[in-house]
C-alpha cells in the first residue's frame, strides 16, 4: 500500500510541477540579487538574504525563508488536502476500499506519502538554492580565521556577528531544514484530517490555510498571549534561532513540540473519523 | 444518522488525549507555590546583593506606553511601546552580554571589564565603547528582570512603603514577590512589583504600574532562566571578518546633542527639585533633577532635531501647552511623561522626560524659561 502511493506520489507531473515552482522561486530571487548585486539590507527582507552577496552556501536558508511564509505552506496543505478528499472527489475512494485494504492502513500509506513530499520538498528547495548559490554567488570563505577556529574558515557571519565554519554552517542548515520539514508536518496533518471530513480537496487545502491564517493573526496579538505558545505558527521563524551564536535554543526545541502535538492531535483525529467514516464516493 | 460504536470509542481516545494535552500546562502552573517567609526588608536586601549572581535566559519585556514614534529615538520608542524578546548570558557585573532578537536579526550588548560592546546585524557594525557612559539612552538591557528590579529598588527612599506579595512561579523559580509603593506623589510610578527567588535574591519578573491604570505598564520577565555561569568566550565578541568594527568614547546621546548646548548653566533646582549629580560628570549637556521615583531628565535638543521631534509629536496628537516664558508639547502615557519646551528664541527645544506628573515637568520648565528671560 505504501509502495503504491509513493508510486503515486511519484508519477503525478503537479507533484513536481509544484517542487518545481517552490524550487524556481528562490531561483528567480537568486538571478536577480546576482545580476543588480542588490540585496535587501541586513534585518529587512527574507531572513539572511542580504548575507547571500558574500557567500553562496547561506543561500539554502535564505531559499527556505522566501518560501515559508505562503509557498510552501499552500503547496503542502493542496497536497495533503487531495490525499483522501481526491480519492473521493474523483470517485475512487470506495474502490479503493473494496480492495483488502484496511482504513487505517490506507491512512498510514497516505501520511507515509506525505511525509516523503514535504521533507523531499525541503530538501529539494535547500539542494537547488545551494546549487544556486554557489553558482551564482561563490561558495570561497569569507575568510580565514585565527583562534578557536584555527583549522577551520569562516563559511559564513552568523546573526550574532560571529563566524560559522563550514561545517557549522552545514549543521545548521540542516537543522534548519529539518525544523521548516517537520512545521510542514503540522500543516499537512491538519490538511489530512480535514481531507477525511470533506470531499472536496479544495475544501480541505482552504481549511487549513484559514487555520495558518487564523493563528498567523493571532500570534500578533497582544491580547491572545494567553493561547500564543500554543498556535500552529507560532514558532515557525525560530529556524532562523540555528544561525545565532550560540544556537538558542528554547523556541527551536518549543517549535518542535508544538508541532509533534499538532500532528498527533490532527492524525489521531483523521484515523478517529477516517476509520468508520460511510463512504458514499 | 448513526453513529457507529466504534467511533463513538475512537473519539473519546482523541477528544480525552487532546484534553489531557491541552490540560497539562494549566495543570503545571496550577501546582501550588512554595511560599516564602522572608521579611520584605530581607528580600530587597538579598536583590540588592543579587549582581554578583551568574545566571542566562530568556527574557520577554512587554511595555505599553503608547508613545509615538519620535525622529531620532525610533529605538527608544520602539522599546518603551512593544514586546522585546532578549536571551542574557550574565557571568559577573564586568562580563555579560544581552542579545535582542527579531525574526530576521539581532542587536546586541556586551559588557567586557570596562568596555561596552554593541552589535547591529542591520549594519553589520560593531562599536566599542570605550569607559562607562553615565548617560545615556535606554537600551533593552535595561529591562532584564534582575537589572530593572536592582534599579527600581535603588530609587527607593525610606519613605516608600515595602511589602510581600503571595509568591508566583516565573520560569520554574517559586519566586518571592515584593511590593514597592512610592510615597511621593509627584511620581506617576504607583507601586513596583517583583518577583525574586527567595533564596538568593535573583529578579525573575518586574511590573511597573501607573497611576490611575489597573493594569501594569511595564512587564519583564523570565520565561526560561538558569543560574549557571556562562562561559567566558559566550560573553566576549568575536567579530568575523567582514564585520566593521568601530571605536567610540561618544555616548548614544551624542547623536543628537549639540556641543554648543554644553554651555547651559542648569540652575540647581527646577520645579522644586534639586539638580542630581551625575556620576562620572556626564554630559555637561544633560541633566537631572529630582530625588527617588520623582526625578526627570533634561536634554537640550538642537534645534533642527528639537523642530522635527516636536512636529512628530504634534502630528500624533500631543497636547500643546502654554508655559512661562515659552510654549510645549506634552506627550503624557501612563507612566512616562514628556514635555517638549521651546523659548521664543534661541532656536532650541528643551526635551524634559520622567515618570513624574505633567504639572511638575511644566513648572521645571517654566523656571528654566524664567530664569533665561531674567538673564542679561
Amino acid at each position: 500500500m505504501i509502495r503504491v502511493e509513493l508510486v503515486k506520489l511519484a508519477r503525478r507531473p503537479r507533484n513536481w510541477a509544484s517542487v518545481a515552482l517552490l524550487c524556481g522561486l528562490p531561483l528567480l530571487v537568486a538571478v536577480f540579487v546576482a545580476v543588480t548585486h542588490l540585496a535587501p539590507p541586513p534585518g529587512q527582507g527574507p531572513a539572511l538574504l542580504s548575507e547571500v552577496l558574500s557567500s553562496g552556501s547561506l543561500y539554502p536558508a535564505a531559499a527556505l525563508a522566501i518560501v515559508l511564509p505562503v509557498f510552501l505552506p499552500v503547496a503542502v496543505a493542496v497536497f495533503a488536502g487531495d490525499s483522501i478528499a481526491g480519492e473521493a472527489d474523483s470517485g475512487m475512494l470506495r474502490y479503493l476500499l473494496t480492495r483488502p485494504v484496511g482504513r487505517t492502513r490506507l491512512l498510514w500509506a497516505k501520511l507515509v506519502a506525505l511525509t516523503v513530499y514535504v521533507v523531499t520538498t525541503v530538501v529539494l528547495i535547500a539542494l537547488t538554492a545551494y546549487a544556486t548559490g554557489t553558482l551564482l554567488f561563490g561558495s570561497q570563505p569569507v575568510a580565514a580565521i585565527r583562534g578557536s577556529l584555527t583549522t577551520s574558515s569562516v563559511a559564513a557571519t552568523s546573526l550574532s556577528g560571529s563566524g560559522l565554519s563550514p561545517v557549522q554552517l552545514i549543521l545548521r542548515t540542516l537543522g534548519a531544514v529539518a525544523f521548516i520539514a517537520v512545521s510542514m508536518l503540522g500543516v499537512a496533518a491538519i490538511a489530512l484530517f480535514l481531507s477525511t471530513v470533506t470531499d472536496s480537496s479544495l475544501g480541505a487545502a482552504l481549511g487549513a490555510l484559514a487555520a495558518l491564517i487564523t493563528s498567523e493573526v493571532l500570534v500578533t496579538l497582544n491580547s491572545a498571549s494567553a493561547i500564543n505558545p500554543y498556535l500552529p505558527t507560532r514558532y515557525w521563524l525560530a529556524w532562523i534561532d540555528f544561525f545565532r551564536q550560540p544556537i538558542l535554543w528554547r523556541n527551536i526545541d518549543r517549535g518542535f513540540a508544538v508541532q509533534a502535538i499538532y500532528v498527533g492531535v490532527f492524525l489521531a483525529a483523521a484515523w478517529a473519523h477516517f476509520a468508520t467514516k460511510d463512504i458514499t464516493s | 444518522m448513526i453513529v457507529h460504536p466504534r467511533a463513538r470509542w475512537r473519539w473519546a481516545v482523541v477528544v480525552c488525549g487532546t484534553v489531557l494535552l491541552g490540560a497539562f500546562p494549566a495543570a503545571l502552573a496550577a501546582l501550588p507555590v512554595a511560599g516564602s517567609a522572608v521579611s520584605p526588608a530581607a528580600l530587597r536586601a538579598r536583590i540588592m546583593a543579587s549582581a554578583s549572581l551568574p545566571y542566562q535566559g530568556y527574557a520577554e519585556s512587554t511595555v505599553d506606553l503608547g508613545l509615538p514614534p519620535l525622529p531620532d529615538l525610533q529605538g527608544v520608542s520602539n522599546l518603551l511601546d512593544g514586546t522585546t524578546d532578549q536571551y542574557a548570558w550574565y557571568r559577573s557585573p564586568r562580563h555579560w552580554r544581552s542579545d535582542t532578537l527579531t525574526a530576521v536579526g539581532e542587536d546586541d550588548v556586551y559588557q567586557v571589564c570596562g568596555a561596552t560592546y554593541l552589535w547591529n546585524y542591520s549594519y553589520n557594525l560593531l562599536t566599542r565603547v570605550l569607559g562607562t557612559e553615565p548617560v545615556r539612552l535606554p537600551r533593552a538591557a535595561d529591562l532584564l528582570p534582575p537589572a530593572l528590579a536592582r534599579q527600581l529598588l535603588g530609587l527607593a527612599s525610606a519613605a516608600d512603603h515595602l511589602s510581600r506579595l503571595p509568591s508566583l512561579r516565573v520560569a520554574g523559580v517559586d519566586a518571592a514577590g515584593l511590593r514597592l509603593v512610592p510615597a511621593d506623589p509627584a511620581t506617576t510610578v504607583s507601586a513596583v512589583d517583583i518577583w525574586a527567588d527567595p533564596a538568593d535574591g535573583l529578579p525573575v519578573e518586574v511590573r511597573i504600574m501607573g497611576r490611575g491604570t489597573s493594569r501594569p505598564v511595564l512587564v519583564s520577565s523570565f520565561l526560561q532562566v538558569s543560574q549557571r555561569r556562562p562561559a567566558l568566550a559566550t560573553v566576549i565578541p568575536h567579530p568575523a571578518p567582514g564585520v566593521d568594527v568601530v571605536t567610540t568614547r561618544l555616548s548614544s546621546l551624542n547623536g543628537f546633542l549639540n556641543e554648543d548646548h554644553r554651555r547651559h548653566p542648569w540652575p540647581p533646582r527646577l520645579g522644586g527639585l534639586a539638580r542630581l549629580p551625575i556620576a562620572g560628570g556626564g554630559l555637561a549637556g544633560v541633566a537631572a533633577y529630582g530625588s527617588g521615583f520623582a526625578r526627570f531628565a533634561l536634554v537640550p535638543l538642537p534645534g533642527t532635531t528639537g523642530s522635527r521631534i516636536v512636529d512628530a509629536a504634534t502630528a500624533a496628537g500631543a497636547a500643546k501647552v502654554t508655559l512661562t516664558g515659552g510654549t510645549g508639547v506634552l506627550i503624557r502615557t501612563p507612566l512616562l511623561t514628556v514635555l517638549l519646551a521651546s523659548p521664543p528664541f534661541r532656536g532650541i527645544t528643551f526635551l524634559f522626560a520622567g515618570a513624574v506628573s505633567p504639572a511638575l515637568l511644566e513648572s521645571a520648565a517654566s523656571d528654566l524659561f524664567s530664569r533665561f528671560a531674567s538673564r542679561p
